[in-house]
């Protein structure tokens, strides 16, 4: 039997109050992972049919996607801030709003830093200085050693957590939760999944000169 | 300003642009500084310039009773003197806003205004800008000096929308001046091009790169090399001092005692000039740092990725140098080659699709 799915999606603005899309005006939704510490990606189509949804939400606001079958099984796939709000009409007059927007490691990518640290508790204790600013909340490693300043002039926030990571051979991601996870690289695991023909519906191969 | 904004602004763009845009833009250009009337006891040079685009913002919207605009008038041209620092995110500003004036309603584009307005502020680098009277009777700081100094050595500043190139016009006496300047220009209006580059573009005007070009000349003026007194100074001075002789900008600096690292985004375009590059900048940050045993600096290169060190071009590369081969470098007990040899050189290399490690990479100077 053929499972329907239910989308599901809040809207919290600054002043923390919490909205719902309802499944039947949600008429898409698109999201792309975060890679390399980039920024996942959200693309949501809303109906606003005679403008009933214009003013649900705002740049900034945070969002919520949750998708599943059941209501009992449905999972957050994605969290972030909006950064457009488009409205649009197309020409068979239907009415829609279209939200684009990153998940949360854009705050990562979107703040810049100056100052100055005092650590005497490795790097992991700059982090943890560098992430009250920000509404990630940390967790991983927070026991490190070592003692020393860091001065930052206007650095943007990423850069900063990438070359602490890289110094300690660490990690980072930020879920959906707003939790930044930083931990020690380790070698990927294999999977243990093997395609065979009968999973392999087509293949290309490029070849590109050097 | 105006006049660079002229010879920036292409024929095509500027006939797109309505008068009205025209005269916001004006606007924004005899208002965008005058944040810096306002000085706040106790105030030094330094701090005032900090704020002076807050305080710029603020005098246009909610005073200066005299000046004969409207309410959406003042938002823009208070914007553009926001955001004409380019610390400030331009991606905040509005792309596109209809104002009402008289009985006309026209199309402005405030992103695109302000944009215009940071680089012909930030390409306002001739000696017109300067006097010479003024640096030696304005007890003007340090800092001030060496900008008004090297705004007296250009001769005039060119764009070029079909080659898509920024040139600034140098004379200067020697080559070792041509080099500190050349390095302070360019890095300096690199970041101000890249901040608008984008914003630009969308509005049909695409400049790429800056270029310097430099004629000796006996005649001209020395650049002031003003004696230092390293002790004395914090490790944020010692960052700003760094800057000012190298003109490349330190992002970040990690001091734990006997080590000291320092990062920063080079914009060489090729290996010889990186290699020559970074040892002007370790023999830099070794003067200024001499009680530490250790230097590393990391260089992110943010211009052409291609082309360092061959197959295995990094885009960052780190080098790690120690106080006694510099000494014997500054004695010339050993010569650049030798000097060269001892430095140890990490790039990043992937272990996987995610994660990147540094290994030591091997990377002869060129001859």
């Amino acid at each position: 039997m053929k499972k329907t799915a239910i989308k599901l999606v809040k809207i919290t603005n600054s002043q923390g109050r919490t909205k719902e899309i309802s499944s039947k005006d949600l008429l898409s939704i698109q999201t792309s992972k975060s890679i390399m510490n980039y920024a996942g990606t959200f693309d949501i189509i809303v109906d606003n049919t005679g403008g009933k949804n214009s003013k649900l939400c705002e740049p900034k606001d945070e969002v919520e996607i949750w998708l599943g079958y059941k209501e009992t099984e449905i999972g957050k796939v994605m969290g972030g801030f909006i950064d457009r709000v488009i409205l649009e009409k197309s020409e068979e007059s239907k009415e829609t709003m279209r939200l684009q927007g990153r998940s949360y490691s854009s705050v990562l990518l979107d703040s810049k830093v100056s100052g100055k640290i005092h650590y005497a508790q490795g790097y992991s204790q700059v982090l943890r200085e560098l992430l009250k600013e920000t509404p990630l909340k940390p967790k991983g490693i927070l026991d490190t050693e070592g003692k020393g300043t860091i001065v930052l002039r206007n650095v943007p926030l990423i850069d900063v957590v990438r070359q602490i990571a890289e110094e300690m051979v660490w990690t980072f991601e930020v879920d959906h939760d707003k939790v930044f996870h930083f931990k020690p690289v380790t070698p990927p695991k294999k999977s243990g999944i093997t395609l065979t023909d009968k999973d392999i519906k087509s293949f290309r191969f490029v070849k590109e000169s050097k | 300003m105006i006049s660079n904004l002229d010879r920036m602004i292409p024929v095509d763009v500027k006939a797109e642009m309505e008068e009205y845009e025209v005269f916001l833009l004006l606007c924004g250009v005899w208002l965008h500084d005058i944040g810096m009337l306002v000085k706040r006891k106790g105030e030094s040079l330094a701090q005032v310039r900090d704020v002076h685009h807050k305080r710029g913002r603020q005098l246009i919207r909610t005073s200066l009773d005299k000046l004969d605009l409207t309410d959406d008038e003042r938002y823009v041209v208070g914007e553009m003197a926001y955001y004409h620092r380019k610390t400030e995110d331009l991606s905040n500003v509005k792309e596109i806003m209809e104002i009402q004036h008289d009985s006309i309603v026209s199309k402005v584009r405030p992103q695109f205004l302000c944009a215009l307005l940071r680089l012909a502020d930030g390409c306002e680098v001739a000696h017109s800008r300067s006097s010479r009277e003024l640096v030696e009777i304005a007890g003007i700081d340090d800092e001030a000096r060496f900008h008004h100094e090297a705004h007296l050595h250009v001769s005039g500043v060119g764009f070029d929308p079909i080659t898509h190139e920024i040139t600034v016009f140098l004379r200067v006496k020697k080559q070792e001046d041509a080099e500190l300047l050349t390095n302070f220009l360019r890095s300096s209006l690199e970041k101000e091009l890249s901040s608008v580059k984008e914003v630009l573009k969308r509005n049909g005007i695409d400049y790429s790169s800056v270029q310097c070009d430099v004629t000796l000349d006996q005649y001209a003026r020395e650049m002031p090399r003003v004696p230092i007194k390293v002790k004395e100074m914090s490790i944020e001075e010692k960052l700003a001092e760094l800057e000012r002789r190298t003109g490349y900008y330190p992002s970040m600096l990690i001091d734990e005692g006997r080590r000291i690292h320092v990062f920063y985004e080079t914009i060489s375009q090729t290996r010889k000039e990186l290699q020559n590059e970074i040892v002007a900048v370790l023999e830099k940050i070794w003067n200024l740092f001499p009680e530490k045993k250790i230097v590393i600096l990391t260089t992110n290169k943010i211009h052409d990725p291609r082309g360092t060190i061959g197959e295995s071009d990094p885009e960052i590369i780190t080098v790690g140098s120690k106080r006694e081969e510099f000494e014997g470098y500054q004695q010339e007990s050993i010569d650049k080659r030798e000097l060269w040899n001892k430095l140890v050189f990490f790039r990043k290399v992937s272990t996987d699709q995610f994660h990147k490690i540094r290994v030591k990479a091997n990377w002869p100077l060129v001859v």
